[in-house]
């Protein structure tokens, strides 16, 4: 725990509030409400919560494109509206909000350009995102023309150009079909182990339960909990206990034992698979049959 | 290459891209080059005017189609863009917010001059196809029925086996051909007899072409600092409205109360859109000397940077 504690804060928020306002000034909704985080390096979190909850009011707001109305707000040791800090990160919103005239490897191009990556480095980097991301077959496709996973695999790809040490993604796996979210899913996970720090908004809670190291959970704009997946999904007083199946005597044997122990009879069930790992196992090898 | 050169011209690139995509930019630059040529032929066989009906009508009709051009194109690359949400992701990379102003201004500013030099090949033809005591060349208007062909006929061509964008290419055609037909009715007169270069030509719409398009610069910057929070209509609305105040600006200031304050004022508000209107002077036959045009550029210049500042003040703090 003290690890944790000491370990270097990417971004810090302290009493962070957003109040949009109208014409004339006067507030019309607090969307942020005081808000406290710490995201620590190398951590992959997650901020869960309903529509208008304050989610992507939060996400903006470290990028510096909403300024506070109120609070502390620190992002890689820097403001959120300094132009220097961005070049350590990436950033996927909610829809994809991409040119759609342009094609996959003009667009990657263009937001290199804007990095300053220019010569070999650039041409490697832009034909490994493609790669990465599973659109070599469709880099001179107009985006326009792109289904929606297509572009969220794109929207992803531009904001992993520039190899950032902070990784903001708004719904990353929205869109997309399971096989590409277990791979968007792996690559996440793969990127917070080679140190990188991740902030994820979404409403997808399993996928979130997958990859989360800690989340906090917006509610009307501000935290209603917060802390690591394990803490916030321990029941302490129940327990799962996952074995070969016994023989008949020996189940109820061990039944009466623990119901006598418990005081209430202990429920009894097979472990089902996921659905998600039924789906991947039946595509790849349909996949793999027909290539 | 410096990086904040890399990004300028990648943003202004982008910008440029896409405002030559836009099939409103090609329909407006189109429409104000045909009714440049074809107003005076319809106004002269109504009125029996001479030639400078062609000039009169041809800087009127720079200034319309400008103010629209300028105001659509501001909107379309700054409103849109907000609207839209791809600028999040360009305000996530390391780009400053006045670089990202500048280069769609940029963008903005060369839509416009092309605009103008498509403007002032249509008033050189109009000026040289205009009726001559109600008598048509008509071997003049049959090359005008060319222009659209060469335009459009190459470019979905290209479109079609390339899949690049038409409207780019109908932009570059057109702009070829107004030049081919200028240069072809140079040379010869309105029996196919060939004459000294130019001479059939009024070279004094140029000057004045030029002139209007520092005029539609100012107005330029005016839309870009208004686009950043207003729609299209909005936009066009008031440039239409700084267009007829600055033109009568001089009659506005007379109706002030005797106040140098109040003047100055007015003065530094208003842009002086008469120093750019040069249709009294050429109806008078004089021509546009050098220092008047470097006057109005001077102007135009100090007024735009004004106007820019101003536009950067409010986009800064734009929340998106």
């Amino acid at each position: 725990m003290n690890d944790e504690k000491n370990m270097e804060c990417v971004i810090e928020a302290r009493g962070l509030t957003k109040v949009f306002r109208d014409f004339w000034g006067r507030p019309k909704v607090r969307a942020v409400n005081g808000i406290n985080l710490d995201v620590r390096r190398g951590e992959i979190f997650g901020l869960l919560g309903p529509n208008g909850s304050g989610k992507s009011t939060t996400i903006k707001m470290i990028l510096g494109l909403l300024h506070p109305t109120s609070g502390q707000l620190s992002v890689l040791g820097e403001s959120p509206r300094s132009v220097s800090v961005k070049t350590r990160i990436g950033f996927m919103p909610e829809e994809s909000y991409l040119y759609k005239y342009l094609t996959a490897d003009e667009i990657l191009n263009f937001y290199a350009n804007l990095y300053g990556m220019s010569g070999p480095h650039k041409i490697e980097r832009v034909n490994a995102l493609i790669e990465q991301v599973g659109l070599s077959k469709a880099r001179d496709r107009r985006i326009g023309e792109f289904s929606k996973g297509m572009a969220r695999r794109i929207g992803l790809a531009q904001a992993l150009l520039n190899d950032p040490d902070l990784i903001l993604l708004d719904e990353p796996t929205s869109g997309l079909d399971p096989i590409a979210c277990r791979e968007v899913k792996d690559l996440l996970l793969a990127l917070a182990r080679q140190g990188k720090t991740i902030l994820i908004c979404s409403h997808h809670l399993s996928d979130m339960q997958d990859i989360c190291s800690r989340v906090a959970i917006l509610l009307q704009g501000e935290v209603c909990a917060t802390g690591s997946v394990q803490e916030l999904l321990a029941t302490p007083d129940t327990l799962k206990l996952t074995l070969q199946a016994p023989s008949q005597t020996t189940l109820t044997a061990v039944l009466d034992l623990l119901e006598r122990d418990t005081g209430t009879r202990p429920q009894v069930d097979h472990t089902g698979r996921t659905l998600e790992s039924v789906y991947i196992e039946k595509v790849s090898q349909k996949k793999s049959a027909s290539s | 290459m410096p990086q904040c050169i890399r990004q300028f011209w990648a943003l202004t690139g982008l910008a440029v891209t896409e405002l030559f995509r836009q099939p409103a930019s090609f329909l407006l630059i189109l429409s104000s080059a045909a009714c440049t040529v074809l107003a005076p032929l319809a106004l002269s066989f109504q009125l029996g005017q001479e030639t400078h009906l062609a000039l009169d009508s041809s800087l009127a009709f720079e200034f319309m189609f400008g103010i629209i051009l300028a105001g659509y194109a501001a909107c379309a690359t700054l409103h849109n863009e907000c609207q839209s949400g791809t600028i999040l992701i360009v305000f996530s990379k390391p780009v400053s917010r006045l670089m990202f102003f500048l280069a769609k201004y940029l963008a903005i500013a060369l839509l416009i001059l092309f605009f103008v030099f498509c403007s002032g090949a249509a008033s050189l033809l109009a000026g040289r196809l205009s009726p001559r005591n109600f008598e048509f060349d008509t071997l003049g208007l049959r090359l005008l029925l060319v222009i659209p062909l060469i335009a459009i006929i190459p470019a979905a061509l290209i479109n079609y086996f390339t899949r690049r964008s038409f409207i780019v290419y109908a932009l570059l055609g057109f702009s070829l051909a107004l030049i081919t037909v200028v240069f072809t009715l140079g040379m010869i007169n309105g029996e196919g007899h060939r004459v000294a270069f130019g001479s059939l030509l009024d070279w004094r719409i140029l000057p004045a072409c030029s002139l209007e398009g520092i005029a539609l610069l100012i107005l330029a910057a005016i839309a870009l600092s208004l686009a950043s929070r207003l729609t299209t209509p909005t936009t066009i609305a008031i440039l239409a409205v700084v267009l007829f105040s600055g033109l009568i600006s001089d009659h506005l200031i007379t109706l002030l109360p005797n106040s140098e304050t109040l003047r100055f004022g007015l003065r530094m508000i208003l842009p002086d859109i008469q120093a750019f209107w040069p249709a009294d002077r050429l109806a008078g036959g004089e021509s546009l000397s050098l220092a008047m045009i470097a006057h109005a550029a001077a102007y135009g210049i100090a007024y735009t940077f004004g106007i820019l500042c101003l536009g950067y003040a409010a986009f800064r703090n734009r929340q998106f």
